[in-house]
């Protein structure tokens, strides 16, 4: 259960490392340098704009940036050069996207982090609610009175077989594992 | 153990708060210039009355390049610490500079001529505001003689800051300049 | 004399809050029906001033009597009607008179559907309401009245904000928004209701499901009416740039749906009781903070427009709500404690857990993401930022890993599968799903995200297909009902949950639209002669005319340019320039034509003087048309979601807190 799920969080996390520059809009009707101007002003911020990117805006400055990346792009230089000539006049503040280093890493490692460590905690308090779950209705069934407006739950406790409560969570456990392989199949 | 974190949970808002507060502190206009320290940037343009002036020729001599237009409104109020400038130093010693940015050479002419002013006024090419990081006007660079940005202004400059600025740069210069004469081409580039 | 009257009102609102407040919360404590009555009547009374308070500013602004602060500010003689009306939440000030309003008027609402309840868990929800209520009709007392009185009058003002009377949009998508933010206010109260009183039991979550789907159908229509208007106004042919304000719209919306979810297990399995609250108080913190910074300014964004005392006393506020929730959470603590139990890993409960995880992490990710340039400042000093590039590629997964959950969730029963029911639920969803991607695949899409958003959407969308079909044949087999018959039958007996899936359907919608858009949107920017063509796929543009036009408030610069597909000629599109007399910068106003596959999107950028060229930027942006249609199905499907049930079921849901008097 647990390295499965990770793993499919974690396969979703990975993508964007690997595939996500395929993804970003390729421009079909353009020449090659507008493209890639194209994408370097989708990452640089208009100076004077509240909070949009070169390529968005109609300011006379975004205009000049953008013809400036496509001028140097088209003399040969590389796309990291270009956005480190705005970096230098601007300031990293002109990045939309940090730098992946020193106090920036954060930015990208808390969710990924609070994300592995919830999971985990979440794991553990699954399996003790399916051990209290079993417990109780090993015992008196409890929970067997459905709340009212339950009409939709197929399958009641009733209609399991009944067997020792090793014998259910085993069974829920193998069952889970292959849930969750064959939605990851897919 | 939920109950716990439960507890934890509404925590998460101060630092939250906090940061606001914080964000309530600061101007979100300013920015910080990574030029300030480096060698100011290259240019060579045509003045208004022809020629060219380039910046590596002002070299050993404190430079003030002012970015404007006749359309901004702060420009008109900085005006009065330009004329400042250029009336109580030296050229030999500090230069002033305007270059006017976005702006029709008849409508600077004609804001020049009825605030005053005779420093030297440059035509910028496509990119030299670009150059500078130029994003707001006005916008006033201080070029030490060794041809490094020390300070940028946003916004109006006051005459007492700019005083103060080119004051201690003309100080500590004098020092240099006992060993180093201006004259002297290679003498900044090691800096 | 307006200035009197608003004035007036706003002092009586004041007063009446401090009778609610005081009466809800010792009336509560103390079980004085007298005192309970008192804060009733002061909630209604909220109200009444509340809405003098709102008529008059509206007179005020529609009669432009300048003598009124407020209207001296965001008024102006040129302004057209309609835009005067709505320049109500133009500025700060009539932002927080119209938020003020809302909140009286759902105060009132509460008070009134609970008037003969004798629930222990009202007084307090009232009494809450109350305290709410005098932070809000405070600002407007003091430091943001708008009320105040201008001697001499100005003859004229400035005008609206640009950006608002630019669109009539802009008087559908901040109000909803509105509705929205401060609807969140309600089950908040009750929240801290069922804290007071000690009933933290299921009764207040049942309560405050049906009030927090109110305002969560707010906000879900005004997110989308906003990248709407964002579309038609800022020119730049995109819905959403991860702008802080959008932002702090999207955050309490996560929450508030993240709620709707784990509420249902706290309805059916009594677990989850300190989450329920701590995402309910969550929600109403976020929107106090999209309030916060939407008006501050402090992230800098397009919407920001304030600045004083206003900012600190949100702050204080805002600080002021999360401690006293810690505490009563703590308080409550032994009471709030409850043994969770499932019966199966596999199951919607599981199911709707690892949602509200997902939820809950996209939260933080968007929160942190929105301030991380704040904690940089202070820690470092550096100035950096975290724009749309950043957003798109944490948010994906997450987003994705959602949509996975929302085909599997509805698949799953509740409490348990087994191994070969799953198979058989499972298998035509998966079908379907990779059926979507051979389609697409077969079509030509190579891109690792749309081939798997369509797997997941296609997945979705059979699932709820099934619900409605299996719903459909159960009644079928019981009623000699028509499908259609049937149909009614299901979405007024059960409608919470068919409303839900619709929801669900209206997602889907948007969710394969952004990834449709956000892939295969392509543009170009040229300067064109005139009678020159422009290109850009199956489309080209005739540059036919540059014109000028005087109207009383601006001046208009428009372009006429013909449209050819495929080389015939489709019709004539005019994007425009405004140039607003308070205001530097123009305002565009770009053509949008629509088909369901896709937006023919042009932009005028700039002219030469003599009409010779234009500048244009033209974008084709395919299935953006269905962002909007799936805004709609949202809207359709929460509406149906609230609307009241017939028969029994709504006698023994409305009222829930009356019996157990």
């Amino acid at each position: 259960m647990r390295r499965s799920v990770i793993l499919a969080v974690g396969l979703l996390w990975a993508l964007p490392m690997t595939a996500w520059a395929q993804t970003q809009a390729p421009a079909l009707d353009s020449t090659a340098v507008d493209a890639a101007a194209a994408e370097i002003a989708s990452e640089l911020r208009c100076p004077v704009c509240r909070n949009q990117s070169v390529l968005e805006s109609s300011a006379d400055v975004a205009r000049d940036m953008h013809r400036l990346i496509q001028e140097k792009l088209a003399a040969g230089e590389s796309p990291e050069a270009v956005k480190e000539y705005f970096v230098g006049k601007y300031g990293e503040w002109v990045l939309l996207k940090p730098e992946a280093r020193g106090i920036n890493l954060l930015v990208y490692l808390l969710p990924l982090t609070l994300i592995v460590v919830a999971l985990l905690v979440l794991q553990g308090r699954i399996r003790s609610w399916v051990a209290a779950g079993t417990a109780s209705r090993a015992g008196t069934f409890p929970l067997a009175a459905e709340v009212p407006g339950a009409a939709d739950s197929t399958s009641g406790p009733e209609s399991e077989p009944s067997g020792t409560s090793a014998d259910v969570s085993a069974r829920i456990s193998g069952e889970n594992e292959r849930w969750l392989e064959e939605a990851l199949r897919e | 153990m939920r109950r716990h974190l439960g507890w934890l949970l509404p925590l998460l808002a101060l630092p939250v708060l906090g940061l606001l507060l914080f964000g309530l502190t600061r101007d979100t206009f300013v920015l910080p210039s990574p030029l300030v320290g480096n060698e100011a940037p290259q240019f060579t343009l045509e003045k208004w009355e022809g020629d060219t002036l380039s910046l590596a020729d002002l070299r050993g001599r404190v430079v003030v390049v002012n970015f404007w237009a006749s359309w901004c409104g702060p420009c008109r109020v900085e005006h009065p610490a330009l004329l400042n400038i250029e009336r109580n130093y030296d050229p030999a010693e500090v230069v002033l500079v305007g270059i006017p940015n976005r702006d029709r050479r008849s409508d600077s002419e004609r804001f020049l001529a009825a605030l005053g002013g005779d420093w030297t006024q440059l035509i910028e090419a496509e990119y030299t505001a670009l150059d500078y990081g130029v994003y707001g006007l006005p916008e006033t660079f201080f070029i030490d003689q060794q041809g490094v940005v020390v300070r940028k202004r946003v916004g109006a400059v006051a005459w007492n800051t700019a005083r103060a600025t080119i004051d201690s740069l003309l100080a500590s210069s004098s020092e240099d300049q006992a060993t180093a004469p201006p004259e002297s081409a290679d003498n900044g580039d090691g800096s | 004399m307006l200035s009197t009257i608003g004035a007036a009102a706003v002092a009586t609102c004041l007063l009446a809050a401090a009778v609610a407040a005081i009466g809800g919360l010792v009336g509560g404590f103390r079980r004085s029906v007298e005192l309970v009555r008192a804060a009733r009547l002061g909630l209604y009374l909220t109200f009444a001033a509340m809405t003098v308070a709102m008529v008059v500013m509206e007179i005020a602004l529609l009669s432009h009597d300048f003598s009124v602060d407020y209207v001296s500010r965001v008024g102006s003689l040129e302004t057209p009607a309609y835009y005067s009306a709505i320049s109500l939440w133009s500025s700060l000030d009539g932002s927080i008179l119209f938020w003020g309003w809302i909140l009286a008027a759902y105060s009132a609402l509460v008070a009134w559907v609970y008037r003969r309840s004798e629930s222990r868990l009202i007084p307090f929800t009232m009494g809450v309401l109350g305290v709410v209520g005098l932070f809000f009709f405070g600002l407007l007392a003091g430091p943001a009245n708008p009320f105040g009185h201008i001697i001499p009058a100005p003859a004229n003002g400035p005008g609206p904000n640009p950006l608002l009377q630019n669109h009539p949009l802009m008087g559908l998508h901040p109000p909803m928004l509105y509705f929205g933010y401060v609807g969140m206010a309600v089950p908040f109260a009750f929240a801290i209701g069922a804290l007071m009183s000690g009933k933290v039991d299921e009764e207040w979550v049942r309560t405050t499901r049906r009030w927090m789907v109110a305002p969560w159908a707010f906000l879900s229509i005004g997110i989308v009416a906003g990248a709407w208007w964002s579309y038609e106004v800022l020119g730049w042919g995109g819905y959403w740039a991860w702008d802080p304000v959008e932002n702090a719209s999207f955050l309490p919306w996560l929450t508030a749906t993240a709620f709707l979810h784990s509420v249902m297990v706290q309805e059916r399995r009594g677990m989850l009781k300190t989450w329920n609250l701590t995402l309910v108080v969550s929600t109403f913190l976020l929107t106090l903070l999209g309030t916060f910074l939407t008006r501050s300014g402090i992230l800098d964004s397009v919407h920001a427009f304030s600045e004083g005392l206003i900012g600190p006393l949100f702050l204080m506020f805002m600080a002021f709500i999360a401690l006293s929730s810690l505490a009563l959470i703590g308080w409550r603590a032994d009471r709030l404690h409850a043994q969770g139990t499932l019966d199966a890993i596999a199951s919607r409960e599981s199911a709707f857990v690892l949602n509200n995880l997902l939820f809950a992490a996209f939260t933080f990710t968007v929160l942190l993401g929105t301030t991380f340039p704040l904690i940089v400042e202070a820690v470092s000093g550096d100035r950096i930022s975290v724009g749309p590039p950043y957003f798109n590629m944490v948010t994906v997964p997450i987003g994705l890993a959602l949509l996975f959950l929302m085909g599997v969730g509805p698949a799953l029963p509740w409490r348990r599968i087994s191994g070969e029911k799953l198979r058989k639920t499972f298998w035509m969803p998966t079908t379907v799903g990779v059926v979507v991607v051979l389609a697409a695949g077969a079509l030509g899409v190579r891109e690792v995200f749309p081939l798997l958003t369509f797997l997941f959407a296609g997945f979705a969308m059979a699932t709820i297909v099934e619900e409605f079909r299996k719903g459909l044949s159960a009644r079928r087999r019981i009623s000699s009902d028509g499908p259609g018959r049937a149909l009614l039958y299901l979405l007024r007996r059960n409608n919470r949950r068919y409303g839900g899936y619709i929801v669900h359907a209206g997602i889907v919608v948007i969710v394969v639209a952004l990834s449709i858009s956000g892939t295969w949107r392509f543009e170009k920017e040229r300067t064109v002669q005139r009678d020159e063509l422009l290109a850009i796929g199956d489309y080209a543009i005739r540059l036919d005319d540059v014109w000028a036009r005087e109207e009383p408030q601006r001046d208009v610069v428009g372009s006429t340019v013909t449209v050819f597909k495929r080389g015939s000629e489709i019709g004539t599109m005019e994007p425009r320039l405004n140039y607003y007399r308070n205001s530097e910068q123009p305002i565009a106003t770009p053509a949008v034509r629509s088909s369901l596959r896709e937006d023919l999107y042009v932009t005028l950028m700039a002219f030469n003087q003599n009409g010779t060229n234009a500048t244009f930027r033209v974008i084709v942006n395919p299935g953006v048309p269905w962002l909007w249609i799936g805004g709609l199905i949202v809207g359709l499907g929460a509406i149906l979601a609230i609307v009241p049930q017939g028969g029994a079921r709504r006698r023994r849901e409305a009222l829930p807190a009356a019996a157990e008097a």
